[in-house]
């Protein structure tokens, strides 16, 4: 039909009605990875997706309060025959960790170098007992999804997207 | 004082570290999967490590990860902290890893901990 989206190629949602348990993350993003290696017929692109969701995840797991939270990824095809994967978590932070996210996602969108901003969080978390952004971190320079968020309320909404091809 | 490595393999669910010490060399074999329930297993095994080389006067220790097939950044930090503490020790090692070309997070995040302290860690595979 003219004008109208086309599906996605994999698309996944996932809901918790409370703060999802430690113990998916794994099950999950594996699950994602082999829902999305058939297309990709690249390991290394599927690798970073892996790694993405995993991290984002657990920071979900970690860091949300005890409400819901969300899980969205779309892998679309291009119109210049490029794949399109978005990966999209929606979550309340506690509040004590609220002002830390929002800044360590602005800091993370604002460094000019991926890898120089990656080896100064490396280098000051050796030091720091948690919480150090190393995750998001390794996001930005490990792979090409790059991030934006915005809140929504007390709701945080991020998402890192990433062309291939 | 024992020459004997004093480090027993750890072995959960879904993550290992089996120690391998022959002729005065230590080799670490770390396999599965290094996810939220690993964390507080491989922080603690790697104290150990650290305690066993500088009793033992080890000028290397080796990380095989050929048999790792993902770690979070709550792990990847434990090799953070080991590195740092080696990084500035009064008696340092070098610490090596050995990585599957094929697990391609592995090159991209071992590097990074490379140029976290390029004299100590090496990265091979």
């Amino acid at each position: 039909m003219s004008g109208a989206a086309e599906k996605p190629l994999v698309s996944l949602e996932v809901s918790f009605a409370e703060a999802p348990p430690q113990g998916m993350v794994t099950p999950l993003c594996q699950s994602l990875l082999e829902l999305c290696r058939p297309i990709f017929q690249d390991e290394d692109a599927a690798a970073r997706l892996r790694l993405t969701a995993h991290e984002l995840l657990e920071n979900v797991v970690k860091y949300s309060a005890e409400t819901a939270c969300e899980l969205r990824f779309e892998l679309r095809s291009t119109a210049a025959g490029a794949l399109s994967a978005l990966v999209q978590t929606r979550n309340v932070p506690r509040a004590q960790n609220r002002q830390d996210a929002g800044e360590r996602l602005a800091a993370l969108t604002a460094a000019s170098d991926p890898h120089e901003h990656y080896d100064s969080i490396i280098a000051d978390s050796a030091r720091q007992p948690a919480g150090s952004g190393l995750g998001l971190a390794r996001i930005h320079a490990e792979t090409e999804y790059r991030l934006s968020h915005r809140f929504e309320g007390n709701a945080l909404l991020s998402w890192r997207a990433a062309r291939f091809g | 004082m024992s020459q004997d490595l004093d480090l027993p393999a750890v072995d959960t669910a879904a993550f290992a570290c089996t120690p391998h010490f022959d002729d005065g060399k230590l080799s670490v074999t770390f396999s599965g999967t290094g996810d939220v329930a690993a964390i507080e297993v491989l922080s603690g095994y790697l104290t150990l490590v650290h305690v066993e080389a500088e009793r033992l006067n080890l000028s290397e220790v080796t990380c095989d990860f050929r048999k790792l097939s993902f770690m979070n950044s709550s792990c990847f930090k434990a090799f953070v902290v080991w590195i740092d503490t080696v990084k500035n020790a009064t008696r340092s090692y070098r610490i090596r890893f050995l990585t599957d070309p094929d697990m391609h997070w592995q090159r991209r995040s071992l590097e990074a901990l490379r140029r976290l302290a390029t004299s100590v860690v090496s990265v091979e595979g």
